[in-house]
């Protein structure tokens, strides 16, 4: 008996003492993919791409810094420090540490690994729709280094691949042309692959891309191939003016002829939350955006009510004229409300100023209770009636017209005022007054300003600084301190200017 | 010595006690020292001898026992045995085996079980609280089974820092809730880089806990221990009641330039008090029940507890109740081979209330308006639950902390094994070798249930809206009900085994070269496996019964359609909502050898070596393997011939030098995986339909590897004064290198994309040290008066040495909305407070144009300090930006006094902590939300205050994060005072018992500090947010009365 124990316990010790079980380390993560094992097959595809699509929804920052930035509103909120990277933005002495410029780039540049990691394996299977969906992402690349040439400048230009964390501090700013010069080629090529019509609405179509292009060839002033793209997209008649504007940014109207590329937001699937806006499937900027009402809330209904960001200014609505249609369903006055609902009371808070912006308030949608963050109603980021306001512009300044300007403005004018008898000269002034009365509200003001050098009217507005945001301080230390900061906003001691 | 005296002849008798219980020792042998003369004592412990000298020493001898030498002065003696084992003196265990104290030359720290019955702690890391130079110990918050933080010497990781915790050979894992207190004999704590022994898993120390077992040859020995205590918060906020609310509010709103709201300011009393309402009295009870006791072949040790602690807070909503069962058995199966198992078995059934941070009961409590009532007065029926509303204007998150709690149901359950099975075979006398097999195993069982809630127009928290004045279920008015309560429930699976094998081999070259030598390997397996899932509660929702609230009664998605004009799906107004499940499922291992070699020239020169080779699954197989070695060397001064001190009685000095790692990080951080398609955040609706795709979750990093640590120590022992005063100095320094940390990256490499995260890198270099000194003296000056103190310091001196990120520092911790506080920074401690620091506040307009320029700056608002010295004070930046603070404390001292007279025991312990900051976190800054009273002392007009801002809600930088919200926390807490009484011997003859002693004691009685805020010591599990005050659950202050019997 002792002897067999000796034996077995002789044998314990020698099996597990000196048996090099290196295999026993070779484990891995049971039933989950790792990330460079992916993409074999379609489905793979359009699941990445589905990953892509997804950061179109942080375009709420993008919205509302375009409007308080701008000299259509202020930034409201609850108290003057209320999101102070916000009130600074809207009082342009905004600094390389404003946290929603961070936001901005990283979001952006999170779209951009993501379709990156597509490009890298793009090789990797075959199957029908490759190229339409190869196309898609490009766009949405595209789209994603617009955002950033808009409020950056030079950014660092990757294209073929993800990037690491060691490979992140060795890359340098690319100039703004080329850039511009890459998502150029991207939408080119895109285009060729893109169908005009997608049955999921909010798909990028031919005609999205083209809209985009024409967009970015008019940011760099190149009006003669702007004017070239836009008349595609109103020689393809796939899309008309509504004619009654005020039903253009119903939630029950989303997608509708007018809309050219929209970015899709859905209702109450999931919930969201504050300290993850990012990752809201509905509409931020509407919430941000909406008055903030108190009591009862059948009072205000169908409205529901928000923190009351991106208050438009009376100035702005000075500029309506008689008879134009565009400034109730732009402007939500909260007197003319409260008269006709005596009932409802509300907060005023911070920089009131009697006026909300009307395109994107919310509603009690569904009777859904945190509506503020998970709004459904669709951004519509490119309308026709912005297509054509740019062509007007583009063949205005064009050295050869692809359409007459003032057809082009006349359409858009006789739709805001049911008639034709308030139409004006197509002048570059009238043009851009036009586009600021049209797009009022839609986050375009700002990047409008600038692109035109008509930023006298923003208060506070530093030329030679402000037409760029400065490149957040951090991101330039992380990614190794070789990048200069923006003309006027460096510190340290590395600048531009 | 050299004279003698003249010789005579007494005859002695006396009797021989176990001196800890009083117990009369049967069969001890006692001799004339110097002769084979002897006696034994009988059953009663009685002895007697015939004709001794006097002056003749009796040497008296039990196994088990110290033996103990006493000269023969009076006919009667009564003689007091100490357990060989209890005097902790003598034994150190070391990891995979113990070693002499005297032999020791690494860095130890140990704590007997009387230290920790002395403390009446409620779990483990409570006995470590100022017991142990080097040790400290912080709390997350006072609720029922919450757990604490244990940090040994100092914060050496950005991520996990707590130890590694050895019960009886096994390693436990993180959850210490699971052994009762009173189960454990003595914990040795290894300090130094001696704990390599144990490498990749031992940089933040080594706790080695080992239980209460039986002896051979001991009669069985039953004990029961029971006490009940009654806890209460041990303080309140300081905060404004409804007519200092009142004034200050309206004093706001005229600052701000509105209309004042309060117009009857001799009307409102004091109003509710919040804290009042929630905090209450509530009970602990616990008993243990154990036997102990041996035969020639056989030792046993059985224990069975029950302890339940209610919160002081909603204590049927918030409590703990453990029940647990030890057993541990040695078999002597042959001559040989001796067979150990354990075996302990938890049961916890536990339910808790959101206690800290944002959604907290507190948290609202705080800022909840005095002037709104607890209850509304209705029956309860309606949507309220007659609970008042908490207006919107104190914020949309602020709701009715009763109301949260009414809503607040959930249950864990957690069945846990922990076992161990041991074969010892004596291959020869002085050659073991030891086969090892130990796991846990524990399943938890959670399930929650949200009933449908409705707190107040406009809250966030609100489930469900109202309609005409009541739930509005059916939203899209279509008959149909789409609004449902929800369960959640979850069931999470852990096992973890290792299986060791190690040899172990003395020996002695010219009987004073003494050699130990051990060698072995160690396999380790931790799993997981978990389910959870949410459903829909189709059953009648019921706010106050969740019986039936289980997955069996829900459905995972809400479908409720609702069809146009044209019969088409009209998909603004048709719900859907749906609820994924979900699997966790994991698997880390290790593979590991080890060796040691002790070695000592006669007891004075001491020198240890090990070697432990790792390999973790947590790193990439190229990472995957790592050496940890470790060297230490003393020299026992006093046992050389040259040293000759009459008051020196012992005298060591010790030095080690030694390399740890740290794999602390999730499983496999080398591999970037994608998110998943169901529920993932990659997502995005095409139309009205959201579609779920797939993206890289956090991102890989292929070259990870675990940080390592490398520490020095340097200290010596002494004991003076026929080994009554007993100094242990250390002094340590511990440099922890390739730091893992998920550190903030460049977003061009996307990590900031929804569900996607940054990958852990090593990035770093953090550096501790200081001084560990504790001093401890122990008298008896009579038989009946005893005396013990013991004081212990340490000091900690922390610093990012670098920090690898390119940054050069990151960002932590919670401030208002979305400011942060903390910073891990290059040159700096890690989690130091960072901000606008002030300089007192602006008298006026004066003083305002004469200092830099300060965005919208009025008398009464605070001066900042223009930190980068450019004529401005930049907000929302980091130029004037600065350090406001070190959460960490430059010392902290624990002390205590014992004192025994007669059949009384006294013991009382004070902690001190100096120079801790901790900031104010839980501060909503609206014109209506309440405020802390230090408001009351606020600018009001030149000359005023210097240091509390006017009353405005305007303002552009006073809510900014600056020192005015970092308070010194610095405290001295008397953490326990005990009065005993034992019956005296006499009656315990009588009653047949061996020991029966009752006790009072308070713990956390009181604590000195200047800090407004509940806890001093307030801490997070992350030390990046350390001593940011989030409101979270007071220490209690608890009262006990509890009784020890052993028969």
């Amino acid at each position: 008996m002792q002897n067999k124990l000796t034996k077995i316990i002789a044998l314990l010790v020698l099996a597990f003492s000196f048996n090099a079980c290196d295999d026993y380390l070779d484990i891995t993560k049971e039933g989950e993919q790792s990330s460079e094992n992916f993409f074999n097959g379609q489905q793979d595809f359009e699941d990445a791409l589905l990953g892509v699509y997804d950061l179109l929804g942080t375009n709420y920052l993008s919205h509302i810094i375009g409007e308080i930035a701008s000299d259509n509103a202020l930034c409201g909120g609850e108290r003057p420090d209320d999101v102070i990277d916000w009130q600074q933005i809207d009082d342009m002495i905004h600094t390389p540490d404003n946290q929603a410029l961070r936001n901005i780039w990283q979001w952006m540049y999170g779209g951009i690994s993501r379709a990156n990691y597509i490009v890298e394996f793009k090789d990797k299977v075959d199957f029908p729709r490759k190229q339409e969906l190869l196309a898609e992402n490009l766009f949405l690349r595209s789209y994603y280094y617009f955002e950033l040439v808009k409020f950056f400048g030079d950014v660092p230009l990757i294209v073929d691949k993800r990037i690491s964390v060691s490979e992140s501090q060795t890359v340098d700013r690319t100039p703004k042309a080329e850039v511009y010069a890459q998502i150029e080629a991207d939408l080119t090529s895109a285009i060729v692959n893109l169908p005009w019509d997608q049955t999921q609405p909010g798909r990028v179509t031919k005609g999205a891309a083209l809209a985009l292009l024409g967009k970015i060839y008019l940011y760099q002033q190149k009006y003669d191939e702007a004017a070239i793209e836009f008349q595609k997209v109103i020689n393809s008649n796939k899309y008309q003016l509504i004619t009654d504007y005020s039903t253009i940014f119903l939630n029950n109207n989303e997608n509708n002829l007018e809309s050219v590329f929209e970015i899709q937001y859905s209702i109450g699937v999931e919930g969201a939350s504050y300290d993850f806006l990012q990752g809201s499937e509905g509409n931020v900027a509407a919430g941000f955006m909406s008055p903030r009402f108190t009591g009862d809330r059948s009072n205000w209904a169908p409205y529901d009510d928000g923190n009351t960001f991106s208050v438009p200014v009376p100035e702005l609505v000075a500029l309506y004229t008689a008879g134009d249609t565009r400034l109730n369903p732009t402007i939500f006055n909260m007197a003319d409300y409260v008269a006709a609902n005596p009932a409802v009371t509300f907060d005023e808070r911070n920089e009131y100023t009697g006026y909300y912006n009307h395109k994107y308030m919310v509603y009690q949608e569904a009777n859904l209770p945190d509506t503020r963050i998970t709004h459904g109603n669709n951004y519509r980021a490119i309308r026709y009636s912005d297509v054509l306001l740019m062509a007007a512009e583009a063949n205005l300044m064009a050295n050869t017209q692809k359409n007459n300007p003032q057809d082009l403005l006349d359409q858009v004018r006789d739709r805001a005022f049911g008639d034709e008898n308030h139409r004006i000269p197509a002048t570059i002034d009238n043009i851009l007054l036009e586009r600021r009365l049209e797009l009022a509200g839609e986050g375009h003001r700002f990047f409008d300003q600038v692109r035109t050098g008509k930023t006298i009217t923003i208060p506070g507005f530093k030329t030679d600084k402000n037409e760029v945001f400065p490149i957040p301080r951090i991101e330039i230390e992380l990614a190794g301190n070789r990048w200069c900061q923006n003309k006027g906003y460096a510190t340290s001691t590395c600048s531009t200017n | 010595m050299g004279f003698s005296v003249y010789s005579q002849t007494i005859n002695v008798k006396g009797v021989v006690k176990d001196a800890k219980t009083g117990d009369p020792l049967p069969g001890v042998s006692i001799l004339i020292k110097g002769t084979t003369i002897g006696t034994q004592t009988d059953f009663d412990g009685l002895f007697s001898l015939q004709k001794v000298e006097s002056n003749a020493i009796l040497v008296f001898n039990y196994l088990g026992f110290s033996s103990k030498e006493f000269a023969v002065t009076k006919e009667s003696m009564d003689i007091s045995l100490k357990e060989a084992a209890e005097s902790l003196d003598e034994i150190v265990v070391v990891g995979y085996g113990s070693q002499r104290k005297e032999l020791v030359s690494g860095a130890f720290s140990s704590i007997s079980s009387e230290k920790i019955t002395e403390s009446n702690p409620t779990r483990i890391e409570e006995a470590l609280v100022g017991g142990a130079a080097g040790v400290q110990v912080t709390a997350n918050s006072g609720s029922p089974g919450a757990s604490l933080n244990i940090r040994i010497r100092g914060i050496t990781s950005n991520g996990d820092n707590s130890p590694l915790v050895i019960v009886d050979g096994v390693n436990i894992g993180s959850d210490l809730s699971i052994i009762d207190p009173n189960d454990i004999e003595k914990m040795d704590i290894i300090k130094d880089a001696s704990s390599a022994i144990y490498g990749v898993q031992a940089a933040n120390g080594v706790i080695l806990i080992t239980t209460k077992s039986g002896k051979k040859n001991r009669a069985t020995k039953f004990a029961y221990n029971s006490y009940i205590s009654f806890q209460e918060a041990s303080n309140q906020l300081d905060l404004m009641n409804a007519t200092e609310y009142a004034f200050y509010v309206n004093e706001t709103e005229v600052a701000d330039g509105n209309q004042i709201p309060f117009t009857n300011l001799g009307s409102y009393g004091v109003g509710t008090d919040w804290q009042d309402a929630l905090f209450t009295t509530s009970p602990i009870i616990s008993h243990t029940l154990s036997a102990n006791g041996g035969s020639d072949k056989v030792t046993y040790g059985f224990s069975a507890s029950y302890f339940n602690q209610e919160g002081i807070i909603a204590p049927q909503k918030s409590n703990f109740n453990r029940f647990t069962i030890k057993n541990t058995l040695g078999i002597d199966l042959t001559e040989k081979l001796k067979l150990n198992t354990f075996l302990l078995y938890t049961n916890i059934k536990s339910k808790g209330i959101n206690e800290s941070g944002r959604g907290s009961t507190l948290y609202y409590a705080l800022n909840a308006s005095p002037l709104t009532s607890i209850y509304d007065g209705s029956d309860g029926t309606g949507p309220s639950g007659g609970f008042s509303y908490i207006a919107d204007n104190q914020g949309s998150e602020i709701v009715n902390p009763l109301a949260l709690i009414d809503n607040t149901n959930n249950q864990t359950r957690t069945n846990r094994f922990t076992g161990k099975v041991e074969l010892q075979y004596d291959v020869l006398e002085n050659l073991k070798a030891t086969s090892r097999f130990n796991f846990n195993y524990a399943d938890v069982v959670n399930r929650q249930y949200f009933p449908i809630s409705y707190y107040g127009p406009g809250k966030v928290v609100n489930s469900v809206n109202l309609e005409n004045g009541v739930f509005d279920l059916d939203r899209n008015d279509n008959g149909t009900t789409d609004v449902f309560s929800t369960v959640y429930e979850n069931n999470q699976n852990y096992f973890d085994y290792t299986f060791e094998n190690f040899i172990d081999y003395n020996f002695s070259i010219d009987d004073n070269h003494n050699f130990n030598v051990l060698a072995g390997s160690s396999i380790r397996s931790e799993q997981f496996y978990g389910a959870y899932a949410t459903g829909f509660l189709t059953v009648s929702p019921d706010r106050d019964n969740w019986s039936n609230a289980y997955l069996f009664n829900t459905q995972s998605f809400i479908y409720d359609e609702v069809l146009d004009a044209n019969d088409n799906i009209d998909s603004e107004n048709t719900i859907r909502q749906n609820n994924n499940a979900a699997t966790g499922i994991n698997e880390d291992r290790w593979y590991s050898f080890f060796g040691r070699l002790q070695y000592d020239y006669d007891s004075k020169y001491l020198f240890s070596a090990m070697l432990r080779r790792d390999a973790s699954t947590r790193f990439g197989p190229a990472n995957r393997i790592g050496y940890f070695p470790s060297v230490s060397a003393g020299w026992v001064i006093n046992k050389e011939d040259f040293f000759k001190s009459e008051t020196i009685n012992n005298l060591k000095l010790r030095g080690s030098w030694g390399v740890t790692g740290n794999d602390k990080i999730g499983s496999y951080r080398y591999l970037g995986f994608l998110q998943g398609t169901n529920d993932s955040e990659a997502s995005y609706s095409f139309g009205n339909n959201l579609y779920y795709g797939n993206a890289i979750g956090a991102l890989p990093n292929p070259d990870l590897q675990w940080e390592t640590n490398q520490q020095i120590n340097v200290g010596f022992d002494l004991r003076l004064f026929s080994n009554k005063l007993d100094i242990t100095f250390d002094y340590y320094k511990k440099t922890t290198e390739n730091l893992l940390l998920v550190a903030d990256v460049s977003g061009i490499v996307g990590a900031s994309a929804p569900g996607s995260s940054a990958p852990v890198v090593n990035a770093g270099t953090i550096e501790n040290k200081g001084l560990d000194v504790s001093v401890n003296f122990n008298h008896d000056f009579t038989e009946d008066f005893k005396v013990g103190i013991g004081v212990n310091v340490t000091t900690v001196k922390n610093k990012a040495v670098e920090v690898n990120n390119a940054a050069g520092f990151f960002s932590g911790g919670l401030f208002d909305l979305a400011q942060t506080t903390s910073r891990f920074q290059t040159g700096l401690p890690i989690g130091v407070f960072y901000g606008l620091q002030t300089d007192g506040i602006f008298q006026n307009q004066a003083e305002i144009d004469a200092h830099a320029f300060q965005p919208g700056a009025k008398p009464g608002d605070i001066r900042f300090v223009d930190v980068d010295e450019d004529g401005e004070i930049e907000f929302g930046s980091t130029d004037d930006q600065t350090v406001i603070g070190n959460p960490i404390p430059d010392m902290t001292i624990g002390a205590n006094l014992n004192l025994n007279y007669k059949n009384f025991d006294f013991a009382t312990s004070v902690y001190a902590s100096i120079g801790n900051y901790v900031s104010r976190s839980y501060e909503r800054f609206l014109t209506y939300s309440n405020k802390p009273a230090l408001y009351l002392d606020r600018w009001v007009g030149e000359g005023t205050s210097n240091t509390v801002p006017r009353a405005t809600t305007t303002s552009t930088g006073n809510t900014l994060f600056s020192d005015f919200y970092v308070e010194d926390a610095s405290y001295l807490r008397i953490q326990n005072i005990q009065l005993g009484y034992s019956l005296p011997n006499e009656v315990l003859e009588k009653l047949q018992i061996d020991k029966f002693r009752l006790y009072i004691a308070v713990n956390n009685l009181y604590t000195f500090t200047t800090y407004s805020g509940y806890n001093p010591d307030v801490s997070n599990a992350s030390p990046l947010g350390a001593g940011v005050d989030l409101g979270q659950y007071p220490q209690t202050r608890t009262f006990t009365t509890g009784v020890n019997i052993s028969f």
